[in-house]
């Protein structure tokens, strides 16, 4: 981790007064998985807002390759390299999935935005790795709550960016499909760097090697999700105190989850 | 060699398809100058009665169910041509723009009849043993069934030739069709003379559809396919001539089968948009031409709303930057020499700078298109870097085209004031009082419109029309794929603005005439009527609207001028409430493949 990709300094967020983000300093490696855990209204949706142009900081630094991007529009932003999703998947329901995916590999081209759209042979295997090769041609509008958010992993993927930042991407996922996804981000980690915010403690416990804990909109803790699982100021906050039955503790997060995507709905 | 003749043998059998259905087209339209947009239904009811006429057979008399649907379906088709004709085609005599419309209409309704009884998939039926196989004579493969179709029309054609040579029915017809007055003067019974022709007319595109069950699989909308091809073997063969008709049909049917001919229903509009002036009066035609015009414009404003989400109520503006671009060119033409006559009425000695280059035609025309798309591109710029949208945009908008209208009116020296440029005489040298250059004006603006629906169709079924759906639905999300929605709008509003410029320039020479009143607020809402009415996102909905509303007006308003604003307020009233996506949308729905495509529509944020 001798390059940093990320660097956050002394950001400072505020909505009327309020401050979301409240002198957070973060850096992510290149090449680096990490995963960003934290209570409810951490800040942590307000983090990736601001490194990718949703929000305009009101101090504080963002740089990305050395280079300050806090101020860049957003469009500008994603074509040097960061993609994300959001914590309500969101993909175009008007356009069929293939098109979705086209578009989004789509950004860099010039005259070929006057072609039809077309997949290309990466762009279908793509479809295939997300399972989403039968509903190609089906409009977006159509999918199911856990195919949207695989469509909208499959458009980052082909974005092709540096960075990846993705917005608790297993909400409202089966156990299956969180075991599928989290594979899924191992394995594009391997070439990528990749930031994952997540609610879920178990699936951060079986993917996470790094873990950040955000709280007030500032960082409390970071380092292997074992060293963070036992500090007491972290369990005091925000883990079950007892680790013992990790099946009620699964239940809880899932609980937590659907809340956080309900009410963000 | 072998290969060529196997080809040519394969196109003659379409041709001979082709033939039957366009000789039924050419009687009719010759006698009764009728143009008849559902005689491609009655292939399709010939197909079908060959399918029930199978069924009721059943497995063991298949052998002879193709001999027994021939007469079967040559009654069915007739029979319901001459209702056809006895309905509705006989009370719009004369009128052939009506015709033309209502029998779409029919069109439609029997399609849709099909679908219902029959169901939508298409239905294959059993290939009579004595027609399985074929002969090869020379290498060249002749299978039976094509053979078949061949002989039957040969014997059609033959059969209805000696008809008209030597039958009482046949002289009528001839005598109809040289002139129908002089006919009727002699006794002759016209409208009788016209019913047996629409049955024999029609029975005869019945057996096309028998025929046509022997080449594949037949579905409701068999008739379409057909109907472009024969629209064109008659406009080429020349109407109402049998020799022509064969001649056009094989040619047709054989340059079918070598080159991948795009049978679509563009083709089919484009064939019958040609058709169209040969009947129609000089009248008739430029008003057609004006509805023509006022299309092109809507296809330029169902781009920006439709699919940008930008619902423009200014749009008058563009459409009026376009139409004065043109209309100071022909008024400079009518002064000649002297000033335009409003601005010695004004007390001015000399023409303003700026009009002078209006003089050269090119640079006129130029700036229909251009004026119009720059304007739009400034302001598109401005607003939409603000992230101006919805309300507000249309708001502004409506405020631009009244502050556009207050400077025409206000600055009556250069404008012609609130009477506008009047008295357009000539255009390039043209008298555009002749029937020739109304006819001309016709096929340019024609012409101008199918090349604009092309290309609309091409942008949008592009990635880049993929976007600007994406825009309109969800704009911020576009941005974290890496593209500039501002760059996406201002685009897309400024080729929508030219395409109203461009409307507004063939506008002109056809009505001679320009006002602020045709392009002010009131007119600048009307057009999104005509969108919203036929459907927005929907190129072809936009066309028909456009076309459909005025010349409901047109009708409505001479009759009882108050009716159109009472039926105009009613018909959006009603449309928006219980069908937003306007005809089209309730013709998709009604057809089951309601397009999902546009449905976010309904639920677009218009903030
Ligand atoms: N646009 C906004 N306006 C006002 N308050 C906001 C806005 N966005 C986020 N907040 C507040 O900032 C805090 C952090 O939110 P968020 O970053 O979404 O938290 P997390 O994603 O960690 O749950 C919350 O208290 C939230 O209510
Ligand atoms: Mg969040």
């Amino acid at each position: 981790m001798s390059n940093e990709l990320l660097e956050i300094d002394e950001l400072r967020v505020g909505f009327d007064g309020f401050l979301a983000l409240d002198g957070l300093s973060l850096t992510i490696g290149d090449g680096e998985l990490r995963f960003i855990i934290g209570p409810n209204g951490a800040g942590k949706t307000t983090l990736l807002d601001v490194a990718t142009g949703l929000t305009r900081p009101t101090a504080g630094s963002v740089r990305f390759d050395g280079a300050e991007i806090a101020k860049l529009a957003e469009h500008k932003i994603v074509r040097r390299g960061i993609g994300r999703t959001f914590q309500n998947a969101t993909v175009f329901d008007a356009l069929t999935v293939s098109e979705n995916l086209d578009l989004a590999a789509s950004s860099h081209r010039r005259w070929g935005l006057l072609r039809p759209p077309a997949l290309s042979g990466e762009l279908e295997s793509l479809l295939e790795d997300v399972g989403l090769a039968q509903v190609a041609h089906d409009p977006a509008g159509s999918l199911s709550h856990g195919q949207r958010s695989w469509l909208e992993i499959a458009m980052l993927l082909a974005q092709r960016p540096r960075l990846l930042l993705l917005d608790e991407p297993v909400a409202g996922m089966s156990k299956a499909e969180r075991a599928a996804t989290g594979e899924l981000l191992v394995e594009i980690a391997s070439q990528r760097t990749v930031v994952v915010i997540e609610h879920d403690m178990e699936f951060v416990r079986q993917f996470a090697e790094h873990v950040s804990v955000l709280h007030a909109g500032g960082l409390l803790r970071e380092g292997s999700v074992a060293e963070v699982q036992a500090d007491p100021e972290v369990q005091r906050l925000y883990l079950a105190p007892d680790h013992g039955d990790e099946a009620s503790d699964t239940d809880e997060a899932l609980d937590a989850n659907e809340l956080t995507a309900a009410t963000a709905r | 060699m072998e290969q060529l003749a196997t080809q040519l043998f394969i196109g003659l059998s379409i041709g001979a398809v082709l033939l039957m259905v366009a000789v039924g087209l050419s009687v009719t339209f010759g006698q009764m100058n009728v143009i008849n947009m559902a005689h491609g239904e009655f292939i399709m009811i010939g197909a079908y009665s060959a399918y029930v006429t199978q069924a009721v057979l059943g497995e063991d008399l298949a052998g002879w169910s193709f001999l027994t649907a021939l007469p079967v379906a040559f009654v069915a088709a007739g029979v319901i041509g001459v209702l056809v004709e006895h309905l509705l085609i006989r009370r719009l005599h004369g009128r052939v723009l009506d015709t033309l419309l209502a029998t779409w209409g029919v069109a439609i309704i029997l399609q849709q009849a099909a679908r219902d009884i029959f169901g939508a998939p298409n239905v294959q039926l059993m290939r009579p043993e004595a027609l399985q196989g074929g002969i090869t004579l020379a290498g060249v493969n002749m299978p039976f069934t094509r053979l078949t179709i061949l002989g039957l029309a040969v014997g059609v054609v033959v059969l209805l030739a000696l008809m008209i040579d030597r039958l009482p029915h046949g002289r009528r017809m001839r005598a109809v069709l040289q002139n129908r007055d002089l006919a009727e003067a002699r006794g002759v019974n016209t409208s009788r003379v016209d019913r047996v022709t629409f049955f024999v007319g029609s029975g005869l595109a019945g057996l096309a559809g028998v025929a046509v069950t022997l080449l594949g699989p037949v579905g409701p909308s068999v008739g379409t396919l057909y109907l472009v091809d024969a629209f064109l073997i008659v406009i080429v063969g020349g109407l109402g001539h049998l020799r022509g008709a064969v001649v056009a049909a094989f040619a047709l049917g054989v340059l079918n089968t070598f080159v991948e001919f795009s049978t679509s229903a563009t083709l089919a509009r484009a064939a019958v948009l040609l058709m169209v002036p040969v009947v129609m009066s000089g009248f008739e035609v430029s008003l057609l031409t004006r509805f023509l015009a006022l299309a092109i414009l809507a296809v330029g404003l169902d781009l920006a709303w439709g699919y940008g989400g930008m619902l423009s109520l200014g749009h008058g503006l563009f459409f009026g930057l376009g139409a004065y671009a043109m209309a100071m060119h022909l008024k400079l033409e009518a002064a000649g020499r002297d000033m335009p006559d409003f601005m010695v009425w004004s007390g001015r000695s000399e023409l303003p700078w700026w009009w002078e280059p209006f003089r050269n035609a090119g640079f006129a025309t130029a700036m229909a298109l251009l004026l119009p798309a720059a304007v739009a591109a400034a302001m598109g710029y401005f607003v939409f870097r603000n992230r101006i949208r919805g309300a507000y945009f249309a708001i502004l908008t409506q405020a631009t085209v009244v502050v556009f209208t207050i400077l025409l009116v206000g600055y009556q020296g250069y404008t012609g004031g609130s009477n506008g440029l009047t008295d357009l005489e000539t255009m390039f040298g043209l008298d555009l009082g002749a029937v020739s250059t109304q006819r001309l004006l016709y096929f340019v603006t024609a012409g101008a419109l199918v090349a604009v629906y092309l290309l609309a169709r091409q942008l949008v079924r592009s990635r880049w029309g993929r976007l600007l759906i994406a825009v309109r639905d969800t704009e911020d999300r576009v941005r974290f794929l890496g593209y500039n929605p501002v760059a996406i709008k201002v685009v897309a509003f400024a080729l929508s603005a030219a395409l109203a410029g461009l409307g507004g320039a063939l506008f002109v020479p056809v009505v001679g005439i320009v006002a602020p009143e045709m392009l002010g607020a009131v007119a600048s809402i009307e057009m999104v009527i005509w969108v919203a009415l036929g459907g927005r996102g929907s190129l072809v909905g936009a066309i028909l609207g456009a076309l459909l509303v005025n010349y409901a007006q047109f009708t409505i308003s001479s009759v009882f001028p108050a009716g159109w604003s009472y039926a105009q307020g009613a018909l959006l009233v009603v449309v928006i409430v219980a069908a937003p996506l306007g005809l089209v949308g309730l013709l998709r729905s009604a057809r089951g493949r309601f397009d999902s495509r546009i449905v976010p529509t309904l639920a677009t944020k218009e903030r």
